[in-house]
């Protein structure tokens, strides 16, 4: 029950009395304060600390090893033997790789609600929206003939 | 779910009670929880699960800004590699990444992956309410940002020494030289009046690597009998510096590069300075205790937020524009 939101709403199932957030009820600012629901915040309220730093150490090693990865593939490319048209997807993927373990480990987006997690995959199917739309345009002029050019 | 709307409650009661509870209650208007939470939150975690959502509907914006000068750099790679290669020519992309300096680029990366990680463990000690490391780790930060836009500073006061910046400074033929490329213009790589790609059919004579050549021969003996004038140490030096031919570049397209390559790392760098600004403040607020005595965690949170945002496009940028290689 990692999920913050969950974690409240089956509290509010389980003791609808104290738990903040129903209404009438306690923390809900329909109803009157009470002692336990403070204390029911800290308990719920843990968020920013179930990672712990040793698993922020294995990122940041993950992402060390990524970055001479790309360094590698880069150097490989200029000095060994061309990679062509492969080397820019290698260095993307590299790149995506590490932009996912930065979004899901160091902005907590593994441990948050299933609406922030939606939210931090719209920016990026967006983005790839944007690129197929616009690419059609570029890549397909003059395919037709236009009456009057 | 709906279960526990249905569920029968005293209302009366409920009401008296609040009534009763709010004539004590000096903030009134039902105000409830640590003074942080604001009053049209539920409880602390309802209010970050906002705060989180919020940002990120931010950083989708983020995304779409910098999506918008990918796609740019992306088309403009495309379409002057495909005309390089149909010309004979390099693409400008990778003569362009071959001027910037990889090692700086490579720096900048490691300290901004370095600041990544001492953000994410300052946002896990404010969690702790550790307000001493999470002052170290902050400072820590920001000393990390600062050197990186003081390597960008260096970089592009070395790309405006040796005339790389469009508008501003541009003047590449001599740093073209010193590599072993030769620069193509609207006037012709000889002054032929012929740029390929550029300007209409190729005449007469089509640009090769001989032309290309005797155009580098020209500069370089030019170079050295400037350098022979200034001094025999720097003569010697120019001479060392200088690599063999490697063919020609077209000057307009290699100018586009640099335009991308400065309104990128620009629009990053400004990033930085607006998050450099923010965590001044938030250590400011941090030395007063405001996010260690009562648990409020959360801007600090969302800063670190906005810094991985910023990481990982430079985490794109440093290969996209370091990382080209000249074919």
């Amino acid at each position: 029950m990692a999920n913050p939101t969950e974690q409240r709403l089956t509290n509010q199932l389980e003791h609808p009395q104290e738990t903040a957030g129903n209404v009438g009820h306690a923390g809900s600012g329909t109803g009157p304060d009470s002692g336990p629901h403070e204390h029911n915040q800290d308990h719920l309220d843990e968020h920013t600390h179930h990672v712990s730093m040793g698993t922020y150490y294995a990122v940041f090693a993950f992402l060390m090893v990524m970055l001479m990865l790309t360094v590698g593939a880069w150097w490989i490319d200029e000095y060994k033997f061309p990679l062509g048209h492969w080397s820019i997807p290698i260095a993307v993927g590299i790149a995506a790789i590490k932009s996912i373990a930065i979004v899901l480990i160091f902005m907590h987006v593994k441990f948050s609600s299933r609406l922030v997690q939606i939210f931090a995959c719209t920016g990026i199917v967006f983005m790839g929206i944007m690129f197929v739309l616009t690419f059609n345009d570029y890549f397909t002029r003059g395919w037709v003939p236009i009456a009057g050019r | 779910m709906s279960n526990i709307a249905i569920e029968p409650i005293e209302r009366p009661a409920a009401v008296e009670h609040s009534h009763a509870a709010h004539g004590h209650d000096a903030h009134g208007g039902g105000h409830h929880g640590p003074a942080f939470l604001h009053h049209h939150f539920a409880d602390v975690a309802q209010q970050r699960e906002s705060n989180q959502l919020g940002m990120w509907v931010f950083m989708v914006t983020e995304i779409m800004t910098f999506g918008a000068l990918f796609f740019v750099y992306t088309l403009y790679r495309h379409l002057y590699s495909v005309q390089a290669y149909e010309n004979g020519m390099l693409s400008p992309y990778g003569v362009g990444s071959h001027l910037l300096n990889n090692n700086l680029g490579f720096t900048n990366t490691l300290v901004l992956l370095t600041s990544s990680l001492t953000v994410a463990a300052a946002v896990h000690y404010a969690g702790l309410k550790d307000k001493k490391k999470l002052l170290a780790l902050m400072g820590v930060t920001w000393i990390l940002g600062f050197v990186f836009l003081g390597i960008k500073a260096v970089e592009w006061h070395a790309d405006y020494e040796e005339g790389l910046v469009p508008g501003l400074s541009w003047n590449p033929r001599t740093v073209l030289a010193e590599h072993g490329f030769v620069l193509a213009t609207p006037t012709g790589v000889q002054g032929e009046a012929y740029l390929p790609g550029l300007n209409g059919a190729p005449p007469t004579a089509v640009v090769t690597e001989g032309n290309g050549e005797a155009m580098y021969n020209h500069t370089l003996e030019t170079m050295k009998a400037e350098a022979a004038a200034t001094g025999g140490a720097e003569a010697g030096h120019a001479e060392e510096a200088h690599h063999a031919y490697r063919g020609v570049v077209n000057g307009n397209h290699m100018q586009m590069f640099y335009v991308i390559y400065f309104t990128m790392t620009g629009l990053h760098a400004i990033h930085m300075i607006i998050g450099l600004f923010l965590l001044a403040i938030y250590i400011f607020h941090a030395r007063r205790g405001m996010f260690t005595n009562e648990a409020n965690d959360q801007p600090v949170e969302i800063f670190g937020l906005y810094w991985h945002f910023v990481d990982i496009v430079w985490v794109f940028l440093y290969p996209l524009l370091y990382l080209g290689t000249v074919q």
